[in-house]
């Protein structure tokens, strides 16, 4: 690339940046208390921060490897600012009977379909949460998941999810799988456990992924361990989630817990059918190396989805097989248009809207993170 | 195929007004969503809609209604809540003799240690089964007694 053209590149990637930078301050700055010093830095480096990654995605045409460092970070920052502000309200991660009564458990959106069934015959919400609670209150969650599903379909796990981030954050310390074979049977899992979790919830009035199997236990809120039963889902707690989000991940490179265990996953994926989204692979150029279908992190590609030039209904749309594939044979796609046509415009109009939710969903993550980070700093303490 | 075309790019923006109208309308939505849907909490979490209050002074006991719900028809069995509040203004010890079905006779009795936060019930109808706990709630204490259902 000659300097004009670099220059030219350069301007060009900073007018589609223009309108994120807007998106951001209106959306993650509105509401942020910039006048107390002791929130400005984290909310501006925060701001800086979404905006570089945006900058950067489109100057490089590069999805995955920004969209990653800022979903990992998102991830590690939301369980620093979740627990601070747990030990902070109630002295503890543990969640008793009480604070089920009281309402005031979060909404977990990997809850969301186990309420349907309930929701739609009795009109509950089968959730110790509040409706309109300040913090995650089941009727804006509801209304955020919606949103983004219609948007962005199971771009959910790639670009929202902060579960998904630490899935992601350990399959990324893997430099050599030493599993490189999984057997594609696995990847029905998940919509084993989701048909299992729904029954069972509907027929319970009671979520019980997240009484006996929610990985995401051992880094959030848990059950007070008061008995044999709850010392027992403790233990299955944190056995998942070492197994499926730091060991398994480590091993084979792949984010195993989002694509071979969870049910949420799963559910969003039945989105992508209807979503506007989609991730082509244009066959005149493709080689057949495989590459996509080895380093995919959630298995949604096999060989009979190459040939037909799609990927499979689980596709997270992360970026990756379009960053990696030799011959830039791979595309993010709107459906209807000209296949293999104005990638570049199909591209910026799946990043808007993705990054506008990763943005201030992420953002708030890693504000709220740095934010208990620099009160320990300057205080001594991450809790008030 | 044009025409598809201009469908897709239209849904693709349309997609980015979604994303922004979620966050902007995200409070405004939320209570659409729950006045369109009558959504609410389920009463074995919230304990259920209050039927009475009973006025003792310095604090009042809510009586909630029975819960037995279930997914289709009702459970075989469920419980009552009973609350008191406010928490600031209870005495040591609160016996109350409840009528949780409102017939005018006496389901149980209950002696609540609110220092201890235990309690203890007798039981005058059969439904009754035991008692299920006793809740340190942020502004209010809570009994839940196990109930047979009819």
């Amino acid at each position: 690339m000659n300097a004009f053209a670099a220059n030219r590149e350069w301007k060009k990637a900073l007018l589609f940046s223009l309108p994120m930078l807007l998106i951001s301050g209106l959306l993650f700055l509105s509401g942020k208390p910039l006048t107390n010093p002791a929130k400005l830095a984290p909310a501006v480096i925060t701001f800086l921060f979404i905006n570089i990654t945006f900058f950067c995605m489109i100057y490089t045409g590069q999805t995955h490897k920004y969209r990653s460092r800022f979903f990992i970070l998102a991830s590690l920052l939301f369980v620093v600012s979740f627990i601070a502000n747990l030990i902070e309200v109630r002295g503890t991660m543990e969640l008793s009977a009480a604070n089920m009564l009281d309402g005031e458990t979060p909404l977990c959106p990997l809850v969301i379909p186990m309420l349907i069934i309930p929701a739609a015959l009795t009109h509950t919400i089968i959730f110790p949460g509040s409706l309109f609670a300040a913090h995650a209150g089941v009727a804006p969650m509801l209304v955020l998941w919606l949103g983004f599903s219609l948007a962005v379909g199971r771009g959910w796990c790639s670009w929202i999810c902060f579960f998904g981030g630490m899935d992601e954050g350990f399959s990324r310390l893997c430099r050599k799988p030493k599993i490189t074979a999984v057997d594609s049977k696995w990847t029905a899992l998940p919509w084993a456990v989701l048909l299992g979790i729904v029954l069972t919830s509907a027929a319970t009035l009671s979520p019980t992924y997240c009484a006996w199997l929610c990985p995401f236990k051992t880094v959030t809120e848990f059950p007070a361990i008061e008995s044999a039963k709850t010392a027992l889902q403790a233990v299955i707690f944190s056995s998942l989630f070492i197994g499926l989000v730091v060991v398994l991940p480590i091993l084979t490179g792949r984010r195993t817990q989002c694509s071979l265990f969870c049910p949420f996953g799963a559910f969003q994926s039945l989105f992508n059918k209807i979503n506007i989204f989609a991730v082509r692979i244009n066959r005149a150029d493709c080689v057949n190396c495989n590459l996509c279908l080895q380093k995919c992190p959630t298995f949604s590609l096999d060989e009979q989805s190459l040939q037909a030039g799609k990927t499979l209904l689980s596709c997270t749309k992360c970026g990756k097989c379009i960053d990696i594939c030799p011959k830039k044979a791979i595309a993010f796609h709107i459906k209807g248009t000209p296949l293999h046509l104005n990638l570049q415009t199909a591209r910026v109009l799946y990043l808007y809207p993705a990054f506008t939710f990763a943005a201030v969903i992420g953002g708030g993550c890693i504000y709220g993170g740095l934010e208990r980070i620099f009160r320990l700093a300057v205080t001594g303490s991450m809790i008030h | 195929m044009r025409l598809q075309a201009l469908f897709g790019y239209s849904a693709a923006v349309l997609t980015l007004i979604v994303a922004l109208a979620t966050f902007i309308g995200m409070n405004s939505f939320s209570h659409k969503l729950v006045d369109v849907t009558g959504l609410k909490i389920s009463p074995w979490f919230s304990g259920g809609e209050i039927l009475g209050t009973i006025d003792r002074g310095s604090y009042k006991i809510l009586k909630h209604r029975a819960v037995f719900d279930g997914l289709i028809g009702q459970k075989a069995e469920g419980f009552v809540q009973i609350d008191f509040s406010p928490t600031a203004d209870l005495p040591d010890r609160i016996n109350e003799k409840i009528d949780f079905d409102l017939d005018g006779k006496i389901d149980f009795a209950l002696e609540y240690d609110v220092v201890a936060n235990t309690a203890v019930i007798t039981a005058y109808n059969p439904r009754v089964l035991s008692l299920a706990g006793c809740y340190v709630l942020k502004e209010r204490r809570a009994v839940r007694v196990s109930l047979r259902n009819e």
